[in-house]
């Protein structure tokens, strides 16, 4: 380990994280607190209406109509879109920085000039955005543990079960890192890396919506990197879903692999 | 050993030439400059020696190692400026100091803190409250506070007051001294005639001329000053075959000189002239010979 680069990256992105963690943090209590208030309500009459019930097989990404209860709520607070927007822009802004956004900036020169090899800055930066996504993400497990158990008067899932949708959601955020990372090796513009990652994840989220209604989309589900993540079902179940872990993880570790290789071999020029 | 040595290197950005069969032989203790208008290929090739781009065909190796496979060896005594120097603006130079030694793995800060104060470079200032000079000032700390043996400076002395720049330039003469290589790459011809030991002079990415300083010097043609003695016939003067007019303003002819100066002499006190000037020869002539004859050629 190269503690210079690890400071660099941290002095980079320490801010980023706390003010995402925080944010996550905050907005599950706040959203434990909301559901508790309006519980009886929500599950009295809105849920029961069938389009409502179409809405949340759409966001959830499966068949809610067996599982109206409390754990609708708290799997809504995973799959709520500041969450994602919260968890996915870490992802993005952190994995576009080396080599995108170094060359975009003009820093790359310096940081490639220093004795360390391509894969040694790639292999730290990976360090940094895992380390970082596990930390905020962690503060949202906190966050939908304590609004649930405080706030909502421990109505919320059992800690074992959000620390299991907590890890499968840092899987997710993995495979965002790697989709990012390889566009941004691809790029010497950050904001094209981004967009570019970002109109991917627009497409992903579009199928997993449209999946549960749609029987052509649904043939096309397994692209969305959304269908491996379903907190819904880890709420109501008991089993790690292992499958769906091991996926987001292979594609995300197969796409930071080819964005390091494309990385340690192409050429530093500048713009 | 040579420092710096590449064979037949060339990089092409698709069709356009970057670097074309590019044949460098630079020895340990010198100060290297490399001369050539923007757009001849200086940066690509320096590039190219810190491994930052890839060649197309042709190999470069600087201590002997190649530049692809053992970027890791050669950059840990390699001190380098990019002619576009840019870095983090929440840096310091004691905060860069602090990070570059745990990047190189060596304490910096007491060399640093030497450099800095020599270039008058106040540590504390974060680098988003530095001017374009300071900034450049601190480039050249970051590059020389691990004492590298060898020293690549695309463009260094741009937006470096003329104080700064004789500064650099002492300290440049002493790092060779003790037997530090520098890699000099300007525009400024001038800079380079009076600071360099060698020239490489490169057009269009192909490399004119590498040669010392003096050689290029001896080769230069001198511009020789003619005052003739009021009220005379000039059209009717025998100009001697050394000679060769560029310029007449009334009494006053700028010539070439193409021979010896004994030959010029020998003329010049048989004929009436008022004064003779004899300019020393100096690199910007050749430097635009090179480039004319270039032009030149169909």
């Amino acid at each position: 380990m190269n503690c210079g680069l690890l400071k660099k990256s941290w002095r980079e992105a320490w801010l980023i994280t706390f003010l995402f963690g925080t944010g996550l943090l905050v907005f599950e209590v706040l959203l434990a607190y909301f559901f508790s208030l309006f519980r009886q309500e929500l599950l009295g009459h809105w849920v029961q209406v069938k389009l409502v019930q179409d809405i949340l097989r759409a966001v959830l990404g499966a068949e809610v109509s067996n599982q109206m209860g409390p754990t609708i709520f708290v799997s809504l607070a995973w799959v709520h879109p500041v969450v994602l927007a919260l968890v996915f822009a870490q992802a993005m802004i952190l994995c576009s920085r080396v080599p995108a956004g170094e060359v975009d900036r003009g820093t790359a020169d310096i940081l490639l000039s220093m004795p360390i090899s391509r894969w040694q800055i790639h292999f730290h930066e990976a360090a940094m955005w895992i380390g970082t996504g596990a930390l905020i993400i962690s503060m949202g497990a906190i966050g939908c543990y304590w609004g649930n158990h405080v706030a909502a008067e421990n109505l919320g899932p059992p800690i074992s079960r959000v620390i299991v949708v907590a890890i499968n959601l840092l899987c997710l955020y993995i495979a965002v890192g790697g989709l990012t990372c390889l566009f941004s090796s691809l790029s010497d513009r950050r904001g094209a890396a981004v967009a570019v990652t970002f109109a991917v994840l627009l497409v992903t989220l579009l199928i997993n919506l449209l999946a549960p209604v749609s029987k052509l989309v649904e043939r096309i589900w397994w692209v969305s990197l959304m269908d491996y993540y379903r907190p819904v079902e880890i709420f109501a179940g008991t089993d790690w879903p292992e499958r769906n872990m091991l996926i987001l993880l292979g594609v995300g570790g197969l796409l930071w692999i080819a964005a390091g290789v494309i990385f340690s071999r192409r050429d530093i020029c500048t713009v | 050993m040579n420092v710096i040595e590449t064979t037949n290197l060339t990089k092409r950005y698709g069709s356009r030439v970057g670097i074309d069969h590019l044949n460098l032989n630079i020895p340990s203790g010198v100060i290297y400059g490399f001369l050539g208008p923007n757009g001849s290929g200086k940066t690509t090739a320096i590039r190219l020696l810190m491994g930052l781009l890839r060649p197309s065909s042709g190999s470069a190796r600087v201590f002997d190692l190649d530049c692809c496979c053992n970027g890791t060896q050669i950059r840990a005594e390699i001190g380098y400026l990019p002619g576009d120097f840019r870095i983090y603006s929440w840096m310091s130079c004691r905060g860069a100091l602090d990070i570059f030694s745990k990047l190189r793995r060596r304490n910096l800060h007491a060399a640093g803190a030497e450099l800095a104060e020599y270039f008058e470079l106040d540590p504390t200032i974060p680098v988003r409250r530095m001017s374009r000079g300071m900034k450049q000032k601190l480039g050249l700390v970051l590059a020389m506070a691990h004492q590298p043996k060898l020293l690549v400076l695309d463009e260094p002395t741009t937006s470096l007051d003329p104080l700064t720049q004789d500064r650099l330039h002492s300290h440049l003469r002493m790092l060779t001294t003790k037997g530090h290589t520098v890699f000099f790459s300007s525009h400024v011809l001038s800079e380079v005639e009076h600071l360099c030991d060698r020239v490489g002079i490169l057009r269009e990415g192909r490399l004119l001329a590498d040669e010392s300083v003096e050689t290029l010097r001896q080769r230069a043609l001198r511009t020789v000053i003619i005052r003739w003695k009021p009220n005379l016939s000039l059209s009717e003067m025998n100009i001697p075959t050394v000679l060769q007019v560029e310029q007449q303003q009334g009494v006053i002819w700028l010539c070439e000189l193409r021979g010896s100066v004994g030959e010029l002499l020998q003329w010049a006190a048989r004929v009436p002239i008022d004064d003779l000037t004899l300019e020393q020869p100096n690199l910007e002539k050749v430097f635009r010979r090179f480039y004319e004859q270039e032009q030149n050629i169909p």
